[in-house]
């Protein structure tokens, strides 16, 4: 099979080294000249529409509103990404505690499937609502719009959003934050960032955790600040453990600088 | 793993195009996925027979075009491709680089049939 157009032939060849990124005039027709079986009677008339446009536009857009409407608000919207498993309901849970007295703050929680989640960060103050994607992979903008109004509410002025764990498909969707923070626990290996270089060259902001648990494994700290400061440099880091509470001041009050 | 996303995204634009053209088929589309992008061209190339069926897509030839990576060094001012995800300067090994291609993930063109 042609690997560009998938067309089944292999006896064509295509020429794809033209530069990028600039309006096209070129004709795709060109190279690629073996007969499709077409049926078409010559009354039809082909018309080719340059549309060049962004595939994900209707989530951009609906993002770009979302921003927008928490932008009037002065709310500061956070999309937490990382694997399943690697601590981010639980930074939530004493985030939330933390910051309760301090700072009005949201959650809208992506999972699969369950309530689970949104019942773990209940009664802490703030208001949560769960989307449950059931099949899908990532949390989409549409969505995520539609909640703002019932989380949001006037004393609000941090949203995070805890998307469906995940270290590939959600960077691909803005849901209208302000910045995404990757999260990596140390259980996953000092590797991840360039195993998945995604997340990690598009978040500001890297959250490793779980460093309560560093004395029984090998995880290798000083390499993993090496590969992020490769994928992602100036990426701001920090190091911390929900369960033991080492590091979490320094990160609670970054939190609280965000919404001055 | 979200290909299907993205197949049922470009699904919904084009028969939505096809419907304001007033055209009876669209013969042809071309897709860039940049290979930043985070796509898998052969799984949405799968994905996309899928989200068609019972559309006016069904007989739609699809292209994917795949777009190399390119940096732009802000220290030495060249442009490169970077060899893997460590995006560094191939001239002069600098980290200050900035992407300016790789990322694209467009629907290019689309090629709709005018019934007489």
């Amino acid at each position: 099979m042609c690997d560009t157009c998938g067309c089944g032939t292999e006896s064509h060849h295509h020429h794809h080294d033209t530069e990028h990124g600039h309006d096209h005039t070129h004709d795709h027709e060109q190279g690629h000249s073996h007969p499709h079986d077409h049926r078409h009677d010559h009354a039809q008339a082909e018309t080719t529409v340059a549309l060049r446009e962004k595939i994900l536009s209707k989530n951009d857009t609906l993002a770009e509103k979302n921003r927008a409407w928490l932008d009037e608000r002065g709310v500061v919207a956070v999309n937490l990404i990382s694997a399943p498993g690697s601590g981010k309901t639980l930074l939530l849970e004493i985030t939330l505690e933390r910051l309760r007295e301090r700072i009005g703050c949201a959650v809208i929680t992506g999972d699969q499937q369950t309530d689970n989640d949104a019942r773990r960060l209940a009664g802490k103050g703030a208001p949560v609502r769960q989307i449950e994607t059931i099949s899908a992979c990532h949390l989409e903008a549409e969505r995520v719009g539609e909640l703002l109004p019932e989380v949001v509410t006037p004393d609000v002025k941090l949203l995070f959003i805890e998307n469906v764990g995940n270290l590939v498909c959600p960077t691909a969707f803005d849901l209208g934050e302000h910045f995404k923070i990757a999260l990596l626990s140390v259980t996953e290996g000092e590797d991840k960032p360039v195993k998945y270089p995604a997340l990690f060259s598009q978040a500001p902001v890297v959250v490793i955790t779980k460093t309560d648990l560093l004395p029984h494994l090998d995880f290798d700290m000083t390499r993993c600040r090496e590969y992020l400061r490769k994928i992602h440099p100036g990426i701001y880091t920090f190091e911390l453990s929900a369960k033991s509470g080492e590091g979490i001041d320094r990160w609670i009050e970054y939190l609280a600088g965000l919404t001055g | 793993m979200h290909e299907l996303s993205i197949a049922q995204a470009v699904v919904e634009r084009v028969e939505n195009l096809r419907n304001e053209r007033h055209s009876s088929r669209v013969s042809r589309v071309v897709l860039q996925v940049g290979s930043l992008a985070g796509i898998d061209c052969t799984a949405l190339r799968q994905a996309l027979p899928l989200v068609v069926e019972n559309t006016a897509l069904r007989k739609t030839e699809w292209k994917i075009v795949p777009v190399a990576a390119k940096i732009h060094c802000s220290a030495c001012g060249c442009e490169s491709q970077p060899e893997n995800c460590f995006a560094v300067c191939a001239h002069c090994e600098s980290a200050d680089v900035r992407i300016i291609q790789g990322r694209e993930l467009l629907i290019e063109t689309v090629t709709l049939i005018e019934e007489d």
